[in-house]
């Protein structure tokens, strides 16, 4: 068999000959693990590191027939860095080793090395073991031979460079058809610490550009044909050995260099001395010979001398007799290289990575494309909006436009995606320039420096408003939800979102697909359920702490930290993407507890009611009503009774009926008349106030009728409304009743004085 | 895919084919009592393939085979299998054998004693009976015998497979295998006294996968003058095919009598029939002995290191894959079964996944104090 000789110095075969802990120990594995047979060891140095080498000979399991050539006896050096810095190394010594997938890129010539693990290095380290990597070998041989290492739903290998550095590319591509005045041109990203180690990013300029700069790497990429996935591994040193590689390609990539750098140095103005040279190889992948290309595979060097030596070497140009580089006319025939010319210019590879599209980022969080494309408003960029925001949009789920008047402070910092950078702009304008450059993929539509209930007045906001699939309101103003809900003239689903003013809880509302429960609804529900859920009586209770940043009365914030902030942003976020993706209305409220924990209610909704009368509005829903059968048909056949709390929005006229109360202990209840007595009440309607932050209270009466006797008022209920009526004019608002009948009907009545 | 199966069972014999279609064919039986402790590095054979029947959700095999009544080959069998013809051996937890493939000299051996005698009680029984059982040859004997039954041989014809002919019952296309008989000739059975090695079951197995045929040759306790017999008599007739294989099944646990009549210093010479037939090991071959391990000094019992040399030197010359010792895999502290996958790629020697925790959770543990 012709195998690769292990240069070095022979070591005898004993444990205490080796110096590094790792070989030691798989030594001693060896001496008792299946299907190896140790042959020899040996000590050498490359690269400045000294290596123990274990020659083993393999006995892989293997089917008669293989994918590919695996022998029954495959030899092997394992090579361990004497620091056991890095994973031990395993080379296949076998000369004519096939070409296979998963093997490292070594220069030409080299032993092939396998690539055993897909995770870090310090990550292997955890769990390493002599038995696992002899395991691991074996494995990998005998999956090999059998084409299984790389499953058929993996994606096609990516190409595995071992190399320190690496380039960026663009999103957009190399396969951009140059634009007249447009070059890939190169910057270097130096890390000072480690001058050795750098990014390239690469993009679309320009040529001016590159002068700004006091040196570019000029890109130049080259297409090769079609091939077999994972087989290319031998890695080019120099100019010469591409060259030999790929002189099969039409045109053959001298030629085709050539051409290329005669041209860059026709251009003005031309590259500078001073300037170096990129080349990216384009390389189709097929999963089989002759089938379609599943993906473009792109390698990239760094060429060791500047692209005026390059130019000069490949003879591109010649030098002026006042030395400047100047192009050569094509001469006839072509011509040949010197190849130690060739020889002389180095190639470091890059890894390249490709800048994020919008796509990968869906990819990489799950996001569907749909949800991609979906036009949304963001209304309200605070602390809690701008986080929310910003969750979502990294992850490419939604095309934003941003909507806040409010201007961007110091003490914003503190809870704020932003920075103090930004202190003093529109916090829209602010939030929309950092995505651009930090998300380059989902960049805002647009950013809107207004009110955002001055949509009638604004036709920007208008059609973004008119435009968009899904509002997002995190104004955290009611008036602002409410005005929303009820007035813009737009299809989208209205969400609401915003924390309790404790911080110790947040809420989404989320409107039904066909928007039959409105915002003002949903708020309406959630406040019956702060009454009725005892684990929402704290709900709304503020944090005692405020803070004044400013001399104006309303220069007060809250004391929230950002971290409560954060957690239930992330809550937020992800209600609101699963939460559009569903038909139904949603209310939700999650806790965030002392000790960490986070507890999540759903709020039970009910179909809305509604009815009209004297100019206002009376909004109720089924639940009311369940809850006047419920109660009357307790007392039966008596009458009973109590009081209607809920609230008034004067701006609409309307009624926002919440829940109806039994009737207190003194009150009177015959089987022809109910007088509602008063026990208890204050206290309930001080509970009641206290629960939702002094926005429900008392807005009417309720009784019910025995049966029979249907729900309209009787001469008395007429009395009663305008007794109430003119109590609640003192107010300003209508007086309200509702009576209650036989098979869950009701009727509500309103009085205005 | 099929897979074959050796359980290290020390010095003798139990295999069996996992056909893909779920058949299962177990040949030949040895439990040892000592093998049940945890010290012994035997396999508990018996509780090993009740647990595999039990995974597999089953309590019979569809054929059972005895290559011939030595002890090794059958030991521990009648306290294992359901015994049609008594009583005593029919508890609820025994393992039924659809049907019994014995050389037709396991029924007409006289004097025999032990679990020997159990097993031509059994065979015999069946025979009567018409059903459930194969018997190899068709000696003049046997029709002796039939007739002091009161039978006619031609009434159990069909339950009889001479050498030469392939197993009723089995074909490549619906089992993807079937099974070409070598042994026993009539004649091991004629002369005086039966012998036993001499007239032992050898078969020879060819799996079809698609269109990838692989060949088992499977030999008993044979030795030389029998295989170079078989080898003439079948190059005769012109199946050197039924003579080609990719796994072959070592003769009496690698003893060199299976090779030639000179043990050798290092090496057994093969006499030249038995290096023919070695020769017609396949790229890719594997050799199993089913043995002890092999001893690295000159022994008088199998198996014998010169016989071993002569196995490795097949596979190396035949570019095989290997050649194992059922007590030797993976280690001979704790040997394992032995598996071979027969696919749409050939036979391939399962190397991966014997050791460490995949291993241990396989099975039971062992007693915990």
């Amino acid at each position: 068999m012709n195998t690769h000789a292990v240069e070095g110095q022979d070591l005898p075969l004993t444990a205490e000959a080796l110096t590094s802990p790792q070989a030691r120990a798989t030594f001693a594995t060896l001496q008792w693990y299946p299907y190896y047979r140790l042959v020899a060891a040996k000590s050498f140095e490359q690269f400045g590191s000294h290596y123990d080498a274990l020659i083993v000979e393999l006995n892989p399991e293997l089917p008669q027939i293989k994918k590919y050539d695996i022998r029954y006896r495959e030899p092997l050096a394992l090579c361990f860095d004497h620091t056991d810095q890095r994973l031990p190394r395993v080379q296949a010594l076998r000369k004519d080793f096939p070409l296979v997938p998963h093997v490292n890129l070594v220069p030409t010539g080299a032993p092939r090395e396998l690539c055993l693990y897909a995770e870090p290095p310090e990550v292997v380290r955890l769990t390493w073991t002599p038995p696992e990597f002899l395991a691991r070998i074996a494995t990998w041989f005998a999956k090999t031979a059998t084409g299984t290492l790389h499953a058929p739903d993996q994606p096609l290998e990516p190409f595995l460079l071992t190399s320190a550095n690496e380039v960026i590319v663009p999103h957009d591509g190399l396969d951009l058809c140059q634009q007249a005045d447009k070059r890939l041109i190169a910057f270097p990203i130096i890390r000072d610490e480690q001058p050795s180690r750098y990014s390239v990013r690469l993009s679309w300029q320009p040529v001016q550009e590159a002068l700004k700069f006091p040196w570019v790497f000029y890109a130049l990429v080259f297409r090769l044909s079609p091939r077999e996935h994972g087989l290319i591994h031998d890695r080019p040193r120099h100019l010469h050995d591409l060259t030999t590689l790929l002189a099969k390609e039409s045109p053959p990539f001298n030629d085709w260099l050539r051409a290329q750098l005669r041209e860059l140095f026709s251009e003005k103005p031309r590259p500078r001395e001073c300037d170096w040279l990129l080349l990216l190889l384009a390389i189709p992948q097929q999963r089989e010979s002759g089938g379609s290309v599943e993906r473009t595979e792109r390698w990239a060097f760094v060429v060791g001398n500047s692209v005026t030596e390059v130019a000069l070497a490949v003879h591109a140009c010649g030098k002026s007799p006042d030395g400047f580089c100047v192009p050569l006319l094509e001469s006839p025939g072509g011509q040949t290289f010197d190849p130690n010319s060739l020889t002389a210019i180095s190639l470091e590879p890059l890894r390249v990575i490709s800048e994020l599209t919008r796509t990968d980022a869906n990819c990489l969080s799950g996001v569907a494309p749909h949800e991609s494309s979906r036009a949304c408003v963001l209304i309200g960029a605070g602390a809690l909006g701008s986080q929310i925001y910003v969750t979502l949009a990294r992850m490419g789920w939604g095309e934003w436009t941003i909507v806040d008047d409010d201007m961007f402070l110091p003490h914003n910092s503190v809870r704020h995606v932003l920075g103090d950078n930004c202190v003093g702009m529109y916090k829209a304008h602010a939030l929309q320039r950092t995505a651009d450059v930090q998300l380059p993929y989902n960049q805002p539509r647009n950013a809107i420096a207004a009110n955002a209930m001055h949509f009638a007045s604004n036709p920007t906001l208008a059609c973004a408003l008119k435009d968009a699939e899904v509002i997002v309101d995190v104004s955290t103003s009611l008036a602002v939800a409410r005005a929303l809900a009820c007035h813009a003239e737009s299809n989208a689903r209205r969400v609401s979102v915003f924390l309790t003013p404790s911080g110790g809880a947040s809420v989404v509302m989320i409107e039904n697909a066909d928007r039959s429960y409105r915002l003002d609804v949903l708020e309406q529900q959630y406040y019956r359920a702060i009454l009725r859920d005892d684990r929402l009586r704290d709900h709304l209770q503020g944090h005692s702490e405020t803070i004044r940043y400013g001399g104006s009365c309303r220069d007060v914030t809250t004391v929230i930290a950002q971290d409560d902030i954060l957690l239930h942003a992330g809550l937020l976020a992800k209600q609101i993407r699963r939460g559009v993706e569903q038909d139904e209305p949603q209310v939700v409220v999650w806790r965030s507890h002392e000790d960490g924990s986070v507890d999540r209610i759903a709020i039970p909704l009910s179909p809305p009611r509604m009815c009209e009368g004297s100019g206002w509005q009376i909004r109720y829903d089924d639940a009311l009503i369940e809850r006047c059968a419920e109660l009357r048909e307790h007392k039966l056949p008596h009458e009973t009774g109590g009081i209607l709390v809920g609230y008034f929005d004067a701006l609409r006229k309307i009624v926002y009926v919440v829940d109806a109360l039994p009737a207190p202990p003194d009150s009177l209840e015959h089987t022809t008349a109910f007088i509602r007595g008063v026990t208890g009440l204050r206290e309930s309607l001080e509970d009641i106030g206290s629960r939702t932050a002094r926005l429900v209270h008392y807005v009417g009466e309720w009784h019910s009728h025995p049966m029979g006797i249907g729900v309209q008022m009787s001469a008395q209920d007429r009395h009663l409304l305008q007794e109430i009526a003119d109590e609640m004019r003192f107010e300003g608002w209508p007086g309200i009743i509702l009576i209650a009948g036989d098979r869950q009907q009701c009727a509500l009545y309103l009085q205005t004085i | 895919m099929h897979s074959v199966k050796f359980y290290p069972v020390g010095n003798g014999d139990c295999s069996q084919i996992i056909l893909a279609n779920g058949k299962r064919l177990l040949f030949d039986y040895c439990h040892r009592q000592q093998s049940e402790d945890d010290k012994d590095p035997r396999i508990d054979l018996k509780a090993a393939l009740r647990q595999e029947l039990q995974e597999a959700n089953r309590d019979n095999y569809n054929v059972v085979a005895f290559t011939h009544g030595d002890d090794d080959h059958i030991a521990g069998s009648t306290d294992f299998f359901y015994l049609e013809h008594a009583k005593t051996y029919q508890s609820a937890d025994r393992i039924k054998m659809s049907e019994l493939w014995v050389p037709a000299a396991m029924i007409l051996e006289d004097g025999v004693s032990g679990e020997t005698r159990v097993l031509r009680q059994e065979a015999r029984y069946r025979l009567k009976q018409g059903k459930g059982i194969r018997v190899f040859s068709k000696p003049d004997k046997l029709e002796g015998w039939l007739r002091a039954q009161g039978l006619t041989l031609q009434s159990r014809a069909h339950l009889m497979t001479d050498a030469g002919q392939l197993v009723p019952g089995f074909n490549k296309v619906t089992d993807g295998v079937e099974f070409f008989v070598h042994s026993p000739f009539s004649k091991h059975v004629d002369g005086g006294t039966v012998q036993r090695n001499e007239a032992a079951l050898i078969l020879h197995a060819t799996f079809r996968v698609d269109s990838t045929e692989t060949r088992f040759l499977m030999i008993g306790d044979t030795e030389w003058a029998v295989l170079a017999d078989i080898v003439n008599i079948t190059r005769s007739r012109g199946r050197d095919d039924r003579l080609k294989w990719d796994l072959y099944n070592i003769p009496h646990h690698c003893s060199y009598l299976a090779l030639g009549p000179e043990k050798g210093t290092d090496r057994t010479t093969p006499v030249d029939a038995v290096q023919w037939l070695l020769d017609q090991g396949q790229v890719g071959c594997i050799l199993i002995s089913s043995s002890d391990p092999i001893p690295n000094e000159d022994t008088n019992n199998p198996p014998h290191r010169q016989a071993a040399r002569t196995y490795r030197d097949t596979i190396k010359k035949n570019n095989g894959d290997r050649f194992e010792v059922t007590m030797e895999h993976p280690n001979s502290t704790k040997p394992k079964p032995i598996e071979i996958k027969i696919g749409r790629d050939g036979a391939k020697l399962i190397k991966l996944g014997l050791l460490g925790a995949s291993f241990v959770t396989s099975k039971p543990s062992p007693r915990a104090g």
